[in-house]
């Protein structure tokens, strides 16, 4: 499965009034050109950053839904951020982690995620609930669950190396992408 | 006893407290022990834990897109720890940041493992053009959190407090 497939088949599978944090990179651009919506927040810089900004949502947001899309890249670069979620241990955190052992963004350069699991890690950290998806089957069948149980969960989903050709890219400045997440999330 | 003051801890934490301040995200640091505590047994403040400074920023950028004001509490050898956020994320983004940094290695400082990052601390606050001042004295804490935390709101970006070894410090 391409990560665009599968970006699209999580986002399918989730209401637009949830709040999502992306990483930086093309997941972001993947996310922003299937299915915008100003409840998604779009990184364009501070790698690594996208778990700890849904972190801080997800404790002063409880009532909400809090989805954070990242990659493997991101995640290894702030990995003490999986324990932090685990230990606040916020039940509507919601962690999708697309694993190419890649940086896609950059040409496609090697991560250590091929030896290191990363839901292992989160699963060790103390997130409640951890899986992998290594088909576009599976993610179907496991995105029925993963979102309706507690959080903090974390779904892996294995996609192939390799960006969409004309991949349009996030147009909103980040000052923009601010102002609206805030009125989606405070209304 | 320690010798950093519950007084002046006291104070800038009633000052954080009305400046609107709900959470706290925090690396421990000797100084900073009270101020860590008081938030921790304050049941109206969120006290997040962090495993690495940058992340607070993350947490603080989360708080405010939810509409929540937040500070950070670290030492200014997290503040080196935390420079891609702050400029990537915070200042990016335009999210207001409350910094509250304990200033170690300057005039004073007997630990020689503080004395570098006291060394460059001030040279990198102007070099990332955050606006900064000094709580060096118990009467000018209040009212510098507060004008602090106002420019950091009307500006929406990141601006920093460097916490001072004659306001946190009570040996000589």
């Amino acid at each position: 499965m391409t990560r665009a497939e599968a970006v699209a088949r999580v986002a399918d599978a989730m209401p637009p009034d949830w709040l999502t944090i992306v990483c930086n990179g093309m997941i972001g651009r993947e996310l922003y050109t299937h299915a915008d919506a100003p409840s998604r927040f779009y990184m364009i810089g501070s790698m690594g950053l996208a778990s700890s900004i849904g972190l801080g949502l997800a404790i002063v947001q409880p009532a909400r839904t809090i989805v954070v899309l990242d990659g493997d890249g991101n995640v290894l670069m702030n990995m003490g951020a999986l324990g932090s979620v685990a230990a606040a241990s916020p039940a509507n955190f919601f962690h999708v982690v697309f694993d190419n052992h890649a940086h896609g963004s950059t040409g496609d350069q090697c991560t250590i995620s091929d030896r290191v699991p990363i839901e292992k890690v989160a699963a060790a950290a103390g997130y409640r609930r951890t899986m992998r998806a290594h088909s576009a089957g599976e993610l179907d069948h496991t995105l029925t669950k993963f979102f309706r149980e507690t959080g903090p969960a974390m779904l892996l989903v294995e996609v192939e190396r390799g960006n969409k050709p004309g991949i349009g890219r996030v147009e909103p400045s980040p000052a923009e992408l601010t102002a609206r997440f805030r009125l989606s999330a405070i209304g | 006893m320690s010798p950093v003051s519950t007084a002046s801890s006291r104070l800038i934490y009633d000052a954080l407290k009305a400046s609107g301040i709900r959470l706290m995200s925090a690396l421990p640091e000797t100084w900073l022990v009270h101020l860590v505590r008081m938030a921790d047994e304050d049941p109206d403040m969120i006290l997040v834990r962090l495993a690495k400074e940058e992340e607070g920023v993350g947490i603080s950028a989360g708080a405010h897109l939810a509409g929540v004001k937040s500070a950070m509490l670290m030492q200014n050898h997290g503040l080196l720890a935390s420079i891609n956020g702050i400029v990537s994320c915070a200042q990016l983004y335009r999210i207001p940041l409350l910094m509250l940094i304990s200033y170690r290695g300057e005039f004073g400082e007997r630990d020689p493992w503080q004395t570098e990052g006291g060394a460059v601390t001030e040279e990198l606050l102007r070099a990332l053009r955050i606006p900064f001042s000094y709580l060096d004295r118990t009467d000018h804490v209040a009212h510098r959190i507060a004008k602090a935390q106002t420019l950091a709101l009307s500006a929406n970006k990141p601006v920093a407090l460097l916490l001072c070894r004659d306001l946190m410090w009570e040996e000589s």
